[in-house]
């Protein structure tokens, strides 16, 4: 799940190297925390959200496999 | 793959149209190309002695691609010299792999909708992706639209990527159709609308295409997003109230 996210978000930013993946678990749910550059902050959230919403469905459609609840937080 | 050598000369009746035709054979919009007049044209005398417009027509992406070319070292930090089309089937393959899927990604110039730009399709190929498309192909969008953001990253150009699952989007497009028709024909004979399920906007889009110069019939769209709807109804009542 972490590296699904960070592979996603250095495909989308300038500069991958500030990106990193925070990953913590309660319960059943699984909450990744996603940091970039600020400058490409626009670029992982997406005009109204649009691209971070979109990496909710995918990480959804994984979490769903093994049995798990996603959430995406950024920044 | 494909994209190279598309500098062409059209002809038009003027300018303007010859840019017009040009456009269309391409599949490219107006801000997608450098205009070259070769020659205004002339409408003659009554017909007489006219000379067609002649405009050669550049792909932009063409120019800036070999602009990259001939300095590769402007772009130091760039993921590399990958062409387009190995580059993203590399990378969404790599998505949906890390999301549990076994599974291929074949990449493909499809062929451009008038007034589109040529198509770059994405096709995930493997056993099983039922999931990678989700209800209402919610996740096959998603999917779309995250590649587009990272290939407009990747080459700082729009381009019109699909992303596909076992050709999903194809079958789709066929059995739309399919339903279109044969539902208008209902709709001819019994002269009753027919409502059909809850869509998304690009399904109901090639409704109404498919039925567009449908002799009997006409079609709207009903009702509020998601639950929105294509209605067919027949050409026969709008007569009816003109009386």
């Amino acid at each position: 799940m972490k590296e699904l996210v960070e592979y996603i978000a250095k495909a989308l930013v300038t500069d991958p190297s500030q990106v990193r993946v925070e990953e913590t678990e309660k319960g059943d749910t699984l909450v990744l925390h996603l940091y970039v550059a600020p400058e490409d902050m626009g670029r992982v959230i997406g005009r109204g959200g649009r691209v971070a919403n979109a990496m909710r469905t995918l990480l959804r459609v994984a979490g769903t496999r093994q049995g798990k609840r996603v959430v995406l937080e950024i920044g | 793959m494909t994209e190279e050598h598309v500098a062409s000369i059209f002809e038009g009746k003027d300018v303007e149209e010859a840019i017009t035709k040009g456009l269309q054979a391409l599949g490219l919009r107006r801000d997608e190309v450098d205009v070259e007049i070769l020659h205004r044209g002339s409408r003659g005398f009554l017909g007489i002695g006219a000379v067609p417009a002649r405009v050669r027509l550049v792909p932009k992406s063409q120019e800036q691609a070999e602009a990259e070319v001939q300095t590769p070292a402007a772009e130091e930090a760039s993921p590399g010299e990958k062409p387009v089309e190995t580059y993203a089937a590399e990378i969404l393959e790599g998505i949906v792999r890390r999301m549990g899927f076994d599974a291929r990604v074949n990449a493909y110039w499809g062929t451009a909708e008038p007034g589109e730009k040529r198509p770059l399709v994405l096709n995930i190929e493997g056993r099983d992706l039922g999931l990678l498309i989700g209800h209402h192909a919610e996740t096959l969008s998603a999917l779309q639209y995250l590649m587009r953001a990272i290939v407009n990253q990747y080459t700082h150009r729009w381009m019109n990527i699909v992303v596909d699952v076992e050709n999903y989007r194809q079958r789709r497009k066929e059995n739309l159709r399919r339903l279109a028709l044969r539902m208008a024909e209902q709709v001819a004979r019994t002269g009753r609308p027919v409502v059909l399920e809850a869509m998304p906007a690009a399904d109901r889009r090639l409704i109404h295409i498919a039925l567009r110069d449908h002799p009997d019939v006409y079609t709207v769209s009903v009702g509020k997003e998601p639950r929105r709807k294509v209605t067919i109804r027949p050409k026969s009542e709008l007569k009816d109230k003109g009386k």
